[in-house]
């Protein structure tokens, strides 16, 4: 039996007891002072997995640069304009201004080296420091300070050598990048945590993503082995991302910055971004349920929201190829795409794989009567079929083009190109093919959108250069005229979708021995995304 | 109103609530001793700085260069020896990689290089300028196997990795392991792996075509490259000892014993692991007795040095 009885007295019992209950209080409530993921569709059960990006919705805001420049500097800063609450808006350009001021005053960043490729005498003889958005979307705005400074570097002898005025013999650069991450609902900035699901293990993932990068890239081998991370070479074991780490996000993806900061890798003084598509997140990057709510307009823009899909991540991994040599025309032939493309689609591709034999007789039947001295000093007719795919959101695209020439022959005045292009687009989930009812609501008409984009492209792609600037203003007319450009717009040969638009391909229009293809893009906002079927 | 005191004075009174008291007290105190998380608790007492045993300043420090896998090591050295942090030390220390670090040794615009060894053609560049180079191995390395941690074979002889990589063992049922065609992977032609691969393992004569995949390259072409090892159950990779404790290759990879022998710090060390090379230090030979290099050289070599580059993560030297 316990007898202590330096706490028998009831008062002083009591009083312990209540001071207790108020320690344990706040040792209960943990000693993080981290602040709970926000919520903005407010359902208060936070963003689970797996959630989906179907498209980005771009924040209507606009971009206030001022740039100044001198001969030796050039500074970019920006701020934002077009939120309803203003407050939020002066709290980002407040921020803004307050990085890009602390960029500009910046001292020499602690690189790897750099004391010793910039010793004490070089001479500063560039300086930009340069702020740009590079994402505007789902009520997220990320964007980049770059700081440029090229140094003149005294040889040897301690003399910097001028070749000409303001030009140097030696000079060594080094560039950061620091990015400002904002959710235009509250003005604050994001953490890392704040733009994937909060069920998702992001440190564990993102290393996941950039390891195997670093390994395709062979990082640790000394030497350059891949396109992507070619300047991004490991000194030690990669240990994995910081929390704190830099990072920017924009329509296609997230980017984590390696530099000074991350000294497990060698950068050469130089920042360098290393770019995860959102589709690789597998359903974790909460960018639009975090921060998106159809209900809340958080601008003043009245104008209609503009949608863009998000780019296919699927690898590119098969490629046909041939050339052959056939009487007097060299013909080549590629095909490229991707294993994961449904069957059809793989299908339709290597059955639009075919050379046009007709095409190769006319070449051969052009050249009959070229001499061989002809033939050695202007070539020979030149044949390239090049059939790809690729995909936006739930679309794959498929293209097929083809390009047919002759050599230059003193008789002609062209050089008898001839070229062709037809589209095909697909659903990726069914592999079946989409024609215009399927992409457009029912009771729009498109009609006059395409039509003035086929204006346009006849104006830029034919008018402006080579046998089109030689027409007659009667021949113009008549290509700009309403009947040409019915009948073009009746001879749509098929459409593909990227990201942000969409691109018709009609007959080529003949002048004379050659054919011009028009390059008709139009982006989706002229129609109107909520005149689309495509999100 | 009366019964809840009665139930108070009840509860206050009896062995429970001292039971509870006395339970409050102890983890009260254990709290305020252990603190919030995040706060780590202080020495009573600094301990006392170990001796320095050189010390330059950055003018005297010998002109380095070195291979990129060496920069930790020069930079903790550097740190040590110019009494500087990591952080500062590594402001002044460029590494061009080794075959820029060997021309430099030898046109004399480095005094000291931390490198592999020197391959063929840097050895008949030295002879061509009829200089000879000190090669003196400052710490061990090992060149070692993976496979995915899922693959029931754990160790291999020697013999056996040569007979996989010359095509001659194809499935890991020769082997001890389940039936699946083994998937070799290589790295790519001269790289640094690749070379201790042909220098230790076996001849560029006997190791068979590397697996191949699609890459699409500078113009958009696709063409055919090495294949990147992929941690599937038919794999099998190498690399440094030193790159081993990336953190892919932990996850999921396990180290192959090679003879009997894991490759860890202890075997590594010792050199009683079979597959072993090191990294160097070198000097042309007429660098004179009493410079910097020299002593920066032997500094590397002592315990304070060796104690120096094992905390950078490398495997030091194990003296007698």
């Amino acid at each position: 039996m316990l007898d202590c009885k330096w706490i028998k007295t009831k008062k002083l019992r009591l009083i312990l007891l209540l001071m207790a209950a108020l320690v344990m209080m706040p040792s209960m409530g943990g000693c993080s002072n981290e602040e709970p993921s926000s919520d903005v569709n407010g359902n208060g059960q936070g963003i689970q997995s797996p959630v989906e990006i179907k498209y980005l919705v771009e924040n209507p805001i606009s971009e206030v640069p001022v740039e100044e420049q001198t001969d030796r500097t050039y500074y970019r800063s920006v701020s934002i304009t077009g939120l309803k609450d203003k407050a939020v808006e002066q709290q980002i350009n407040d921020r803004l201004a307050e990085s890009f001021e602390k960029a500009k005053s910046s001292e020499m960043p602690p690189y790897r080296g750099i004391k010793r490729l910039i010793p004490e005498g070089s001479k500063l003889v560039w300086d930009n420091v340069s702020m740009n958005i590079y994402g505007s979307f789902n009520n997220v705005l990320s964007v980049m300070v770059n700081k440029y400074a090229a140094y003149a570097v005294p040889d040897a002898n301690g003399t910097i050598i001028e070749l000409n005025p303001g030009e140097y013999r030696d000079v060594q650069s080094y560039s950061t990048m620091d990015c400002l991450n904002f959710d235009l609902n509250t003005g604050e900035e994001l953490r890392l945590e704040d733009v994937f699901t909060d069920d998702t293990n992001h440190p564990e993932m993102i290393n996941k993503i950039i390891g195997e990068k670093l390994l395709k890239s062979q990082a640790s081998e000394e030497g350059y082995f891949d396109m992507e991370l070619y300047n991004l070479k490991q000194v030690m074991p990669f240990t994995g991302v910081v929390e704190d780490q830099t990072f920017f996000l924009n329509n296609f993806g997230f980017s984590m910055v390696f530099d000074y900061r991350t000294p497990e890798f060698e950068t050469n003084m130089q920042a360098i971004a290393v770019f995860i598509p959102w589709t690789e997140f597998s359903g974790k990057a909460a960018v639009t349920e975090r921060f998106y709510n159809d209900s809340e307009d958080l601008y003043i823009s009245e104008e209609p929201l503009v949608k863009t899909l998000l780019p296919g991540i699927e690898k590119i991994d098969r490629q046909e190829q041939n050339f052959e040599k056939i009487g007097k025309v060299n013909a080549y032939s590629t095909a490229s795409y991707s294993s994961a493309f449904p069957d059809t689609v793989q299908s339709k591709i290597l059955e639009l794989y075919t050379r046009d034999e007709k095409e190769i007789e006319r070449l051969n039947a052009a050249l009959a009567d070229a001499s061989s001295v002809y033939i050695d000093q202007n070539g020979e007719a030149y044949y390239e079929l090049r059939v790809s795919g690729y995909s936006a959101g739930r679309f794959i695209s498929v293209a097929k083009e083809v390009y047919a020439a002759l050599p230059a022959l003193p008789s002609q005045d062209f050089s008898g190109m001839r070229q062709w292009r037809e589209y095909h687009c697909y659903d990726k989930n069914n592999g079946e093919e989409l024609f215009f009812n399927d992409i457009f609501k029912k009771d729009y008409d498109p009609s006059a959108v395409i039509k003035k984009a086929i204006k346009t492209s006849i104006q830029n792609d034919v008018l402006s250069y080579g046998a089109g600037q030689k027409l007659s203003s009667e021949q113009k007319d008549g290509l700009l005229g309403d009947e040409n450009i019915d009948m073009l717009y009746n001879s749509i040969q098929g459409f593909s979708l990227y990201t942000s638009g969409m691109d018709l391909s009609v007959p080529a229009i003949e002048i004379g021995d050659s054919s011009y293809l028009l390059m008709i893009s139009i982006p989706y906002k002229d129609f109107g995304c909520d005149n689309l079927l495509i999100y | 109103m009366k019964r809840v005191k009665e139930l108070i004075e009840k509860f206050i009174n009896s062995k429970i609530a001292i039971s509870i008291l006395l339970a409050l007290c102890l983890l009260i105190a254990t709290a305020s001793l252990q603190g919030c998380a995040g706060q780590e608790s202080k020495p009573d007492v600094e301990p006392v700085p170990e001796k320095q045993t050189l010390t330059l300043v950055l003018d005297e420090y010998p002109k380095i260069d070195g291979s990129t896998a060496t920069i930790p090591l020069s930079e903790a050295v550097a740190g040590k020896v110019l009494s500087m942090d990591v952080e500062e030390a590594r402001q002044y220390i460029v590494h061009n990689t080794t075959h820029n670090a060997y021309v430099n040794l030898l046109d004399e615009k480095a005094d000291v290089i931390f490198v592999t060894s020197p391959s063929e053609e840097e050895l008949a560049l030295a002879e061509e300028k009829n200089i000879k180079m000190e090669v003196i191995p400052i710490v061990n390395e090992g060149f070692v196997f993976f496979i995915n941690e899922k693959n029931p074979v754990k160790s291999l002889t020697l013999q056996q990795v040569r007979d996989i990589y010359a095509g001659k063992i194809t499935n890991w049922k020769e082997i001890g392991g389940q039936d699946k065609q083994i998937v070799a992977y290589q790295r790519p032609e001269n790289s640094g792996s690749q070379t201790g691969m042909l220098d230790l393992v076996i001849s560029k004569d006997e190791i068979m075509d590397p697996p191949l995949e699609q890459v699409i390259a500078e113009m958009g072409q696709i063409i055919d490259a090495v294949a990147v090892y992929s941690n599937e159950q038919d794999a099998i990779g190498y690399s440094y000892y030193y790159f081993a404790t990336d953190m892919w290759k932990n996850e999921k990879v396990r180290l192959l014993a090679i003879d009997g022998i894991e490759p860890n710090q202890e075997t590594i060390g010792n050199r009683t692991y079979p597959i072993m090379t090191a990294y160097y230090a070198v000097l042309r030979s007429d660098e004179p007795a009493d410079s910097n290099a020299r002593k920066l050289v032997e500094w590397i070599l002592s315990e304070q040095g060796q104690k120096t580059v094992e905390e950078a993560g490398y495997v030091g030297l194990q003296m007698d």
